[in-house]
């Protein structure tokens, strides 16, 4: 089965653990810039072609979300197993300070760290709000925040007969 | 013993030779003018000078120089960091935040600039040190949390 893109506009959005509050739009991209299967370059130069992760000074909290959102450019269904991306973010130990870089993957393949996004998951875009896709879960005894100048890569698409 | 007379031809000598060593030392009628003496310079102090400076006012006085400093970082930083965030040279932000003020602050001799360079060296020298010294605080918690202003959770 074959995979098509959907073309959507896509963001990072930092919450509590119980998505009550949550931070203005952290990063934001779309899937023209993310996605290297959309882009008009050789394949072996996909890699470079990505944009950098930009820098914040918000912090996420333990057992807080990093929330992926997506605002599809047409009323389309996205797949997590047809879906992939890397994102990476700063983990900080908050007792002894320790950095940690850690990239996110999106999907089910890898960690498939996005929960609610990470085993055949099926969600309805559309064209007027951000939709949520997942969510990763800060781990206990770290704030984590983005890892600014990072490459960072994200497909998202559904299944085509 | 008697007095031995000179005889005129002996003293006629004499004479010319007094006469020539009075010439070449510059004696007597062969004397010339006296040089004139140097002014009398002013005498030198030993001392240092004691310095009086410009008293600032305002906000440049006193606290309102770290104040102001403060001020301009917190706007600054952001946009700093932004720039610095394009340059993945993988050493740690507060590290190259603190490179950067350092070279900031030679390149351009500006107040506010000044101002800001002082400031980030400060605080992410604070910040970066606040990691290694938990390390030798067991148990006690980081500081390192009070310090991000803005935290989500």
């Amino acid at each position: 089965m074959a995979s098509a893109e959907e073309a959507t506009s896509w963001r990072l959005v930092f919450s509590d653990s119980e998505e009550n509050s949550k931070s203005p739009p952290v990063a934001q991209f779309h899937t023209t810039q993310t996605s290297s299967a959309a882009k008009g370059y050789p394949a072996d130069r996909d890699a470079l072609a990505l944009p950098a992760m930009p820098s914040t000074n918000l912090w996420v909290n333990e057992r807080g979300k990093i929330i992926l959102e997506a605002l599809g450019d047409a009323a389309d269904t996205v797949e997590s197993e047809e879906s992939d991306g890397q994102i990476g973010i700063l983990l900080k130990h908050k007792k002894t300070g320790t950095i940690i870089h850690r990239m996110l993957r999106v999907g089910d393949s890898g960690t498939a760290d996005f929960a609610d996004f990470n085993s055949t998951d099926d969600i309805v875009l559309n064209t007027s709000y951000y939709v949520r896709l997942g969510a990763y879960t800060v781990p206990d005894g770290y704030m984590a925040t983005l890892d600014a100048g990072q490459p960072v890569y994200l497909y998202l698409g559904d299944d085509t007969a | 013993m008697a007095k031995r007379r000179m005889s005129a031809a002996q003293r006629a000598k004499l004479r010319r030779r007094l006469e020539a060593l009075r010439r070449k030392h510059r004696l007597g009628e062969f004397q010339t003018k006296k040089a004139r003496k140097a002014p009398k310079t002013r005498k030198k102090r030993t001392m240092a000078k004691r310095k009086v400076g410009r008293r600032k006012s305002g906000l440049m006085s006193g606290l309102g120089r770290p104040v102001v400093a403060g001020v301009t970082y917190a706007f600054v930083q952001p946009f700093v960091s932004q720039f610095l965030s394009r340059f993945n040279i993988g050493i740690q932000d507060e590290l190259a935040q603190i490179l950067a003020a350092v070279v900031l602050k030679q390149m351009v001799k500006n107040p506010i600039v000044t101002n800001y360079a002082n400031a980030a060296i400060i605080v992410n020298t604070a910040s970066l040190a606040s990691g290694f010294a938990s390390r030798f605080t067991q148990g006690a918690t980081a500081q390192a949390p009070q310090t991000e202003v803005n935290v989500i959770g």
